[in-house]
């Protein structure tokens, strides 16, 4: 080989890992590009597809556990979404970037109810910038779960004039009165999240539970059909029977207990509220029937076995009945339910020659 | 609040066992059986002829701006459909006892006293008894209930006053009811005191601040008082009225004693540092009414259901 070639060989194994490094920066490039737009598409799998190949290449691994996290919030997989966000605060990550992994482990564990982290994590995002307000409204939603509702409304006050989470004030506002057995208030605040967000479920889903707490049946069923319509759950239904129930519809109550049923088949309140309607029209024996197939899916519900046993007192099984409020009396459950079946079991042997 | 604030880890340590605790109430409290049986029992006891339920009574006590919170009381009574037999009052309690016991709309009660001020109770008026005339009491009253008479109104009402020529207990439930409230509300000192049937009538704080003996002898089967009962303890005395009312209130809790051990409930909003004269922290008092309400309306339906297990099925 002459000069040159050698030249040209030499030029060639020194040109090759830039080339190879040059194509591989590309490929990561139109990795990241892929996972955004699918993130922007909300197509949170895919996104997380190409976030885990992007991750391979060891190319700043703080940032794609933060968006891995992210996203894996996103699609409720909290543990996974934990363990990424914890793994990007131990690697190297711009202040604002810290500040999003400190929420979202805030977020992830008050999903979790690990309110001590989740605490932690917010007071950490008020350390790393002063007055960031979904902090304020982290804390004050744990305050809330936790009912120690003045200082919630504290760390509300906070963020009473934020234009950005006007909506989400509204609606924890909202809960927050609700819980607080604040109704009026409470009623307001999520009348306001309905004004800017017609579709929000959660703010129809506590208005619904207000006015089903105020006995206000007709509005309680609107919000509760309207949930129904978008979400349908066995519980709403289980409280649309409810409503109608007390509406004293109670054939529209047993169909609406059916559609329950379908989406649910093994829920024994089902069946419990079923033999609630029954009883109320005294048919006594179908009443029975579905407190006997509640018992089934539920042995230890004390609601069930005092609603069977009145139903045999009615069906002058007295001494079925007994059995079944003593039943509830050796549930280990120190609540009224055991005053309830202690009375009726006074009533009946006080009856029974 | 400085105990959520603060870095040392005996605080974190202390803080992170109660939102363990409250996280474990969190949980349990998801599946409610006994509310599911509540609710089904009330609607089928609302269907009971009164005849055959127990005569609910509600004592509203004394407390000055404190028994504003009262309205926020009756608010939940009217939300949750607990029905009221008989009312009995004194002082404030007798002013908002009176309205309820009228027939006035919760709602109403509660945006009065929101909106309550001394300038619509009391008028100043120098006399040998007392700088101010309570007469606007009376024409308060007035405004909500009209002139009725105690035997006009929807539901059975007395109100305690104290004759202060004699000391003696007058239960007002006969006659008109605005001067009767007026005479229960009239605080000794800067108030003068009401002429009334031949009677000088004060206030019935000084006498019997929660008159829940007065709902016993009107037939009552269920009490529960409403105490707003003055925190004697961190009340200001920095003005004659307030020195007054102060005089009155340590009596009161001391003969209040008694009275709440006829109460089968006793309702006791957190108003601790709200004194006597604030009426301007009507809504505050209105909303600790409402949460101390709230917070007892399923007891309150438990005792009345225990009364009539026999009558339900």
């Amino acid at each position: 080989m002459n000069k040159n070639t050698w030249l040209c060989l030499i030029f060639l194994l020194l040109a090759m890992p830039v080339h190879i490094s040059v194509a591989a920066d590309r490929e990561l490039k139109a990795l990241l590009v892929q996972a955004q737009e699918a993130e922007q598409k909300k197509d949170f799998t895919a996104a997380i597809e190409y976030y885990q190949k992007a991750l391979d290449q060891d190319y700043q691994p703080g940032k794609i556990n933060l968006a891995l996290g992210r996203l894996y919030l996103a699609v409720g997989n909290d543990t996974e979404a934990e363990k990424h966000l914890l793994k990007a605060l131990g690697q190297k990550l711009h202040k604002g970037d810290q500040l999003s992994a400190h929420e979202l482990l805030g977020t992830v564990n008050y999903h979790q109810q690990n309110f001590v982290q989740a605490m932690g994590h917010f007071k950490d995002c008020l350390e790393l910038k002063r007055n960031y307000e979904p902090a304020y409204l982290g804390l004050a939603k744990i305050y809330k779960d936790v009912k120690m509702y003045p200082e919630a409304l504290q760390e509300l006050e906070k963020i009473s004039k934020s234009k950005k989470l006007k909506s989400e004030y509204n609606l924890t506002i909202g809960l927050l009165y609700r819980d607080w057995g604040l109704y009026q208030k409470a009623l307001k605040a999520l009348l306001q999240v309905i004004g800017k967000e017609p579709t929000n479920i959660e703010a129809h889903l506590a208005l619904a539970d207000i006015y089903y707490r105020k006995k206000e049946y007709s509005q309680a069923l609107g919000e509760l059909q309207y949930i129904a319509s978008l979400q349908p759950q066995g519980k709403i239904f289980r409280y649309i029977a409810l409503c109608l129930f007390y509406l004293q519809e109670e054939e529209k109550a047993i169909a609406t207990l059916l559609e329950a049923i379908k989406i649910e088949p093994n829920e024994y309140l089902n069946y419990a509220i079923g033999g609630l309607v029954y009883s109320t029209a005294a048919d006594w024996q179908n009443a029975k029937n579905q407190f006997t197939r509640s018992l089934d899916m539920n042995p230890q519900s004390a609601l069930v076995l005092i609603g069977r046993g009145w139903c045999e007192r009615q069906l002058q099984q007295n001494q079925n009945a007994i059995a079944d409020f003593q039943k509830v009396l050796e549930l280990k459950n120190e609540s009224w339910m055991r005053d309830v079946a202690q009375s009726n079991i006074t009533i009946l042997t006080s009856t029974v020659p | 609040m400085a105990l959520f604030t603060s870095k040392k880890p005996i605080v974190y340590f202390f803080l992170g066992f109660l939102l363990l605790f409250q996280a474990m109430t969190v949980v349990a409290a998801t599946m409610d059986e006994e509310e599911l049986l509540i609710d089904f029992l009330w609607q089928k006891y609302l269907l009971l002829p009164a005849a055959e339920r127990p005569k609910v009574a509600l004592v509203l006590g004394g407390g000055g701006a404190r028994g504003l919170a009262h309205a926020g009381v009756i608010q939940v009574f009217s939300e949750e459909h607990i029905p009221v037999d008989i009312i009995v009052g004194t002082s404030v309690g007798a002013l908002i006892g009176s309205l309820y016991a009228a027939d006035v709309p919760a709602d109403t009660i509660v945006d009065m006293a929101q909106n309550m001020t001394w300038n619509k109770l009391v008028s100043f008026k120098i006399s040998p008894v007392g700088l101010y005339s309570t007469k606007r009491i009376e024409e308060y009253v007035t405004k909500y209930i009209g002139n009725k008479r105690f035997d006009e109104l929807k539901i059975p009402f007395a109100c305690v006053a104290v004759d202060i020529r004699n000391g003696e207990k007058i239960i007002l439930k006969e006659g008109q009811v605005a001067p009767a409230v007026r005479a229960s509300a009239t605080m000794p000192g800067l108030f003068q005191p009401v002429e009334y049937r031949h009677r000088l009538l004060m206030d019935g704080g000084i006498i019997d601040n929660v008159p829940a003996d007065v709902a016993k002898l009107m037939g009552a089967d269920i009490i529960i008082v409403i105490d707003v009962t003055a925190q004697v303890g961190i009340a200001k005395t920095n003005n004659a009225l307030l020195i007054l009312s102060q005089v009155i209130y340590i009596r009161g809790n001391f003969l209040a004693e008694e009275q709440l051990k006829l109460a089968d409930l006793v309702i006791s909003p957190d108003i601790k540092n709200i004194t006597v004269s604030e009426l301007n922290r009507g809504a505050e008092c209105v909303d600790a009414g409402i949460i101390a309400a709230r917070a007892k309306a399923r007891q309150i339906k438990k005792v009345i259901l225990n009364k009539v297990w026999d009558k339900l099925q």
